[in-house]
């Protein structure tokens, strides 16, 4: 734009220079000629009085001029001529004689065939008829104006040089508030009112755009938290099938790298046949679903095409608990089955023979305790099996009750002493009192449970020893006893429901399998842990630490 | 043209990813099979190796189809004809999986003989091999693929002790099925076998990745 300006307004001023100095040079020729013009006038008038004072030969005689002078008789013969040698044609008919003829004066320019060149004559008429005329080249006249040449060539030069340092500095000037216009903030330094409504514009534009970019980075920012965030995996999948984006969670599951993985064919990271099976899924029916098991782990997979595109979407959730979780209730529904059909199968065949009148009068009674004994049993086991589940909906109540743990501990033991005697085995109760932020209840049960357990799995005359002691962690349940113990494979289970190290004494000791389940439950209500130390043939010792109770104010 | 051969190339990556995965788990399952003795998993892996071998002739038509029309040169001429030699042995792999399940589907006579430790433990190792060779070649790892190589040793230590398993076997009690103690022997060479296609792999991917087979520039 500045060069054109430049070029354009130099352009301009050479056009005008030379236009210019072409005029001058022809005004300065016409005025030299006019000059020249006076000048041979004058010359004629000058011989003209000369020859009226001296006479026309004394005149001839003595004339030096450098113009040509000829005297034409009244016929047109030339009578002299300061120039020619030969004499001369006849000059009648040349335009300048016949006007001074006419007229008494002439003036003509035209080519002379004497000298071979453009000439200017002047003409008088004399008193005596003769013409008089003075002539001199047109060149002469020329040769002034030439002489005036370089003045002007120089002008000119002069006017180019200034112009294109003028042109230069304009053109720069003209456009520097446009070129200076901050792209940021448009509206300051304007200069040209013409320049407004396009500023504004840009303004308006600037400021849109700064409104969107933000807006984009917000969202952009939101779904990248949202995807570190999530515990999902989540995956991207280009046109081609290369892995576009992978968040944290998809990184550890699949135990790769981000900066590794990208634009790498899923396939590539993992190639097994679940993952395999479903990007065939997804390339045919644009979507899939999948259960991969890795590293004893089972993840969920979904995959799906992003509409109108070929990328796709693939998410992982990790499904190891929930699978964990559904097989040991499916494990529990069975056992709950088992459990309650083995007394109901008891019963029924007791009542059908006492229906069917097949017992002997003298064994009914037996029949009728055996009925007795086996409901029981159930009832025992329904009690306990709804007590887990409440334990299952959150057992909160009743927290904020503060419960002398030594107290529990006491009644526990008194209710089972009679058991304990009956089996011949020595139980025994020390420590202090030690208070506990619990339910009194569930408390009781959780004593009952693990006191009742030491009694039932020990051997003839053994001991039970229950303490109660504060520590400053808090209070310290802890239930020995020398009785039979279990290996180190049944400790991991014996928390579940209905596991049994020892699967014939059931119907023996008459538990349910699921005392330890309650005694796990109620200390999770508490926040309590428990721990358990036993060796096959050793005893057990089961530890039960309770949170501090926080002092209130 | 070059747009299709780039086509035709990611193809023939994810088919070969395909057929890797799928021997890979065959000799996986021949190994876990030495503990379980399941008849219906070696029944399925038996019938598994037809799906393999269809595999391999679709890959090899693919791979001809190329090497005619396009007429590869350099690296991409290198990727199709190291991929022909691949999947034969990686079939090879396929089929010494599906006869060690041959011989566990077999009627026994004669109380059962468990397998020793050392066939176990080279089971695994196999397994690892090839599982390390087709990572080699997903990854175009040489590194790997010369690991891959290197291990074949311990492969072929446990082969030397399973057989002196086997002979004490024999020499303790001349009363055991001696049908199971050959086929004991039969299915630790099967094994072996599958380390050295595993080998025969890792090397192809050397090549394909370097140029140089076995060390050495080919003709």
């Amino acid at each position: 734009m500045k060069k054109r300006i430049f070029i354009i307004y130099l352009a301009l001023v050479l056009v005008f220079a030379l236009a210019a100095t072409l005029l001058a040079s022809t005004i300065v020729l016409s005025v030299a000629r006019n000059n020249l013009i006076t000048r041979l006038q004058t010359e004629a008038l000058q011989i003209e009085n000369a020859i009226k004072e001296r006479g026309l030969d004394a005149v001839l005689e003595g004339l030096i001029s450098p113009s040509r002078v000829t005297l034409i008789r009244p016929d047109g013969s030339v009578a002299y001529d300061s120039w020619a040698n030969e004499p001369l044609e006849n000059h009648a008919d040349r335009p300048e004689i016949k006007d001074a003829q006419n007229e008494g004066t002439g003036v003509a320019v035209r080519y002379s065939q004497t000298t071979k060149s453009t000439a200017i004559y002047v003409t008088r008429a004399q008193a005596d008829g003769n013409v008089l005329r003075v002539a001199a080249a047109e060149r002469v006249a020329r040769g002034i104006a030439n002489s005036m040449l370089p003045w002007l060539i120089f002008g000119l030069v002069l006017l180019v040089i200034f112009s294109a340092v003028f042109a230069r500095y304009f053109s720069g000037r003209l456009l520097r508030p446009i070129t200076g216009i901050d792209l940021a903030k448009p509206e300051e330094a304007v200069v040209y009112d013409e320049l407004l409504p396009l500023v504004k514009k840009l303004d308006e534009q600037n400021r849109e755009n700064l409104a969107q970019l933000a807006q984009l980075e917000a969202s952009r920012q939101e779904l990248k938290t949202l995807l570190e965030g999530m515990h999902e995996g989540f995956i991207a999948l280009n046109d081609k099938g290369a892995i576009t984006l992978m968040n944290p969670s998809a990184q550890r599951m699949l135990g790769v790298k981000a900066e590794d993985a990208r634009g790498r064919l899923l396939m590539e990271i993992n190639r097994s046949q679940a993952m395999i099976d479903l990007l065939s899924a997804l390339q045919e029916q644009g979507s899939g679903e999948g259960m991969l098991q890795m590293d004893g782990k089972s993840y969920q997979l979904f995959a799906s095409r992003i509409d109108g595109t070929q990328s796709a979407v693939l998410i992982i959730s990790d499904q190891t608990e929930k699978t964990a979780g559904e097989a040991m209730r499916q494990r529990f529904t069975a056992n709950v089955s088992h459990e309650l059909r083995t007394p109901l199968t008891t019963i029924r065949g007791c009542a059908e023979l006492l229906v069917n009148d097949m017992v002997k009068p003298e064994d009914q009674a037996q029949f009728y305790q055996k009925i007795h004994q086996e409901s029981q049993r159930m009832l025992t086991l329904v009690e306990d099996i709804l007590r887990l589940s409440s334990l299952d909906e959150g057992y909160l109540k009743g927290l904020s009750e503060q419960v002398n743990l030594y107290q529990v501990a006491r009644e526990s033991c008194q209710t089972l002493e009679l058991l304990a005697q009956e089996k011949g085995i020595t139980l025994s109760l020390t420590g202090e009192d030690a208070q506990v932020l619990g339910d009194a209840a569930l408390l009781g049960e959780l004593c009952t449970n693990l006191i009742d357990n030491a009694i039932k799995y020990n051997k003839e005359h053994g001991r039970v020893d229950v303490q109660v002691e504060n520590t400053p962690l808090g209070a310290k349940l802890t239930v020995s006893d020398d009785g039979i113990g279990m290996s180190k494979e049944h400790q991991e289970h014996v928390f579940e429901r209905f596991y049994r190290v020892d699967k014939s004494r059931s119907k023996e000791t008459g538990g349910t399998g699921l005392g330890l389940s309650i005694v796990k439950h109620a200390a999770e209500v508490h926040r309590a842990k428990i721990s358990l130390e036993s060796e096959d043939g050793q005893g057990t010792k089961i530890v039960v630490g309770f949170p501090a109770v926080q002092k209130e104010g | 043209m070059r747009l299709l051969f780039d086509a035709q190339l990611q193809k023939l990556n994810s088919e070969m990813i395909i057929m890797g995965s799928m021997i890979e788990q065959a000799i996986k399952t021949a190994g876990e099979l030495l503990i379980s003795r399941d008849q219906d998993t070696a029944m399925a892996l038996k019938r598994g190796d037809s799906e393999i071998d269809r595999k391999e002739r679709e890959i090899e038509s693919l791979c001809m189809r190329m090497l005619l029309i396009q007429q590869p040169v350099a690296r991409d001429l290198r990727v199709i004809s190291s991929t022909l030699k691949m999947i034969t042995d990686m079939e090879r792999i396929a089929d010494q999986a599906s006869d060690i399940a041959e011989i566990l589907t077999m009627p026994l006579h004669g109380a059962v003989i468990p397998f020793p430790e050392q066939l176990q433990h080279m089971a695994r190792e196999t397994a690892l091999m090839v599982n390390r060779a087709i990572d080699a070649y997903v990854k175009r790892d040489a590194d790997l693929a010369s690991e891959v190589i290197a291990h074949d040793d311990v492969v072929d230590g446990l082969f030397t002790q399973v057989k002196e398993n086997i002979v004490a076997l024999i020499n303790e009690d001349h009363t055991k099925d001696s049908m199971q103690l050959l086929d004991m022997l039969m299915i630790a060479k099967y094994f072996e076998r599958s380390a050295d296609h595993a080998v025969n792999i890792a090397e192809w991917v050397e090549y394909a990745v370097s140029g140089l087979y076995k060390g050495e520039r080919l003709q």
